[in-house]
């Protein structure tokens, strides 16, 4: 099964998790892991699905993400600074 | 409702993914955050932006072949009266908005043109073009109500 993440940002999210439920999960498929890690971020409201030209379901980055990611990255400057 | 064209033809790439309540919930909360930006801005342009995610949002559910379902599911979750076999757009319009309440006419009018767009088999990036080329939101359902 393969998921279309159309999104560079989301990827790389998706990527760091991957790699962290791999260790945790040495049996699961690599399409499990995906799944479960895309399904987490949506419910977060990280993540949205959208209809590629296609016409399969892309996933991408919300603008909530975004949002947050800058904001994680300002808390790691501020500290930096302190 | 029916999902037919180029949308149906590509049911069989559903992407085995669940879509629990709190998914559900977080995009019609994001629907709504949009709304309320709209809200916010005098372009006149703004509420396509509003239009194309309610749009695109029911396109996948449509690819699923879940629309309905899910409709139902979004008033239901937003506190809102659940009709037998909702119209998936009028539905979500009305749970991305409450608690706020949208004038009849204007809602009945965005979820007409969503729907015309779709039985054009319209797809979300192109809404805006396709209502605009054909005059607005109010010419293109009096165009389509000619046909």
């Amino acid at each position: 099964m393969k998921f279309h993440v159309g999104d560079k940002t989301l990827r790389f999210e998706v990527e760091i998790e991957y790699e962290s439920v791999k260790d945790r999960y040495p049996n699961l498929k690599s399409w499990e892991i995906v799944a479960g890690i895309l399904s987490k971020f949506e419910s977060r409201g990280h993540a949205s699905r959208y209809v590629r030209k296609d016409g399969r379901i892309g996933w991408r980055a919300t603008e909530k993400l975004r949002q947050d990611l800058f904001e994680h990255e300002q808390e790691a400057i501020d500290e930096m600074e302190d | 409702m029916s999902s037919t064209g180029s949308i149906s033809s590509s049911y069989k790439y559903l992407c085995r993914v669940s879509y629990p309540d709190n998914s559900l919930n977080q995009d019609i909360k994001r629907l709504s955050e949009l709304w309320h930006k709209v809200q916010a801005d005098r372009g006149r342009d703004a509420i396509y932006d509003y239009l194309t995610a309610v749009y695109g949002l029911i396109e996948w559910w449509a690819v699923e072949r879940r629309a309905v379902e899910r409709a139902e599911r979004a008033l239901r979750i937003t506190g809102l009266l659940v009709s037998e076999d909702p119209d998936p757009f009028a539905s979500v319009i009305a749970a991305s908005i409450a608690p706020d309440r949208l004038d009849r006419r204007k809602a009945s009018k965005y979820a007409r043109v969503l729907r015309l767009a779709f039985g054009r088999h319209c797809r979300a990036k192109e809404l805006k073009d396709f209502i605009k080329n054909r005059g607005g939101i109010n010419a293109c359902i009096a165009a389509g109500r000619r046909r």
